[in-house]
């Protein structure tokens, strides 16, 4: 896999930090890591993958989940609930982080790409590992990790993929929250 | 005899909106997808209000409104509540006869009046 600049990377990496800084507002306090705080290849990780399509462009976003942190604990961690959650909710809560986390990189890349579509979230198995995914029109990849007490609890990746020469760009006004968010804009 | 209809195919928005909405006095039915949307829309006429996520599998939310319409309901209000906040997908919102658009995560308490007041309360 030929990468671009770090330049694209680092974009990557703030468009993942901003957005799984929305995507996670309100809820219990993560350690935040530009790089997995333990080897990859030694864990597994539940994966749910969104794409963003445009024309020349394609940006694949996966977050990731440790198996062996107990995805009902953390999901119960997050939202700050005591009563025991099913592991279907939790699933489904990662499914919508994931679709909120990828709709808030699809907000960054709106000022930059005409007619960009998102996929719906896929699970991946969890022996997926992120080598099986590149593929040889991937420019440019980022990470960002959430911990806690050192052990990584969430991830996001990027992986950009296209067949042109393109730039990212990133200033903090465009990840800016949405003054509105949450609120009922009428027509 | 619901009168809003939840169409989402995040079991969490489900479950978020509808709690909301419960605890609040206003009974809630659900949809897991755009085409179970439409099927329960056409097929129950207590609804007053529709809220509707834009990007689900098998039909999205905008393409369920502009069904709706086609169906010749025109006066149910159909809010979307969606990460999109593309200013291009609102106005192919409004073209489909969207009422209203709210981007996630839901805050309910910042939406709630506007909700009550589509419903008349």
């Amino acid at each position: 896999m030929e990468m671009s600049s770090d330049s694209t990377k680092l974009v990557l990496q703030n468009y993942l930090r901003d957005s799984m800084r929305a995507s996670t507002k309100g809820m219990s306090p993560l350690d935040e890591f530009t790089a997995c705080p333990s080897s990859d290849d030694e864990r597994l990780f539940y994966r749910i993958m969104l794409t963003i399509s445009g024309v020349g462009v394609r940006l694949a976003m996966l977050l990731h989940h440790p198996v062996d942190q107990g995805g009902v604990n953390l999901y119960s961690y997050l939202k700050s609930v005591n009563n025991p959650q099913s592991e279907d909710d939790a699933m489904a809560f990662y499914r919508e982080m994931a679709n909120q986390t990828c709709g808030e990189i699809k907000r960054y890349l709106h000022s930059q790409f005409q007619y960009l579509g998102m996929s719906t979230p896929l699970g991946l198995s969890s022996t997926t590992f992120l080598s099986d995914l590149n593929d040889e029109g991937c420019i440019a990849m980022g990470d960002f990790y959430l911990a806690r007490d050192g052990k990584p609890v969430l991830g996001a990746s990027a992986y950009l993929y296209s067949t042109t020469q393109i730039v990212l760009h990133y200033d903090q006004a465009s990840t800016a929250d949405i003054a509105n968010a949450g609120e009922l804009e009428f027509f | 005899m619901a009168d809003v209809l939840v169409v989402d195919d995040s079991q969490t928005v489900r479950n978020e909106v509808s709690s909301f909405l419960s605890a609040n006095g206003i009974s809630v039915d659900i949809a897991v997808d755009g085409q179970d949307g439409l099927s329960k829309i056409q097929s129950n006429s207590s609804y007053k209000l529709v809220i509707c996520d834009v990007n689900m599998p098998n039909m999205d939310g905008l393409t369920m409104c502009e069904k709706v319409r086609a169906a010749g309901k025109t006066s149910l209000p159909i809010i979307m509540l969606t990460t999109e906040s593309d200013p291009s997908m609102k106005e192919r919102g409004k073209a489909a006869g969207v009422k209203g658009w709210i981007i996630k995560p839901f805050n309910g308490t910042a939406a709630l009046n506007g909700i009550k007041s589509l419903l008349g309360k």
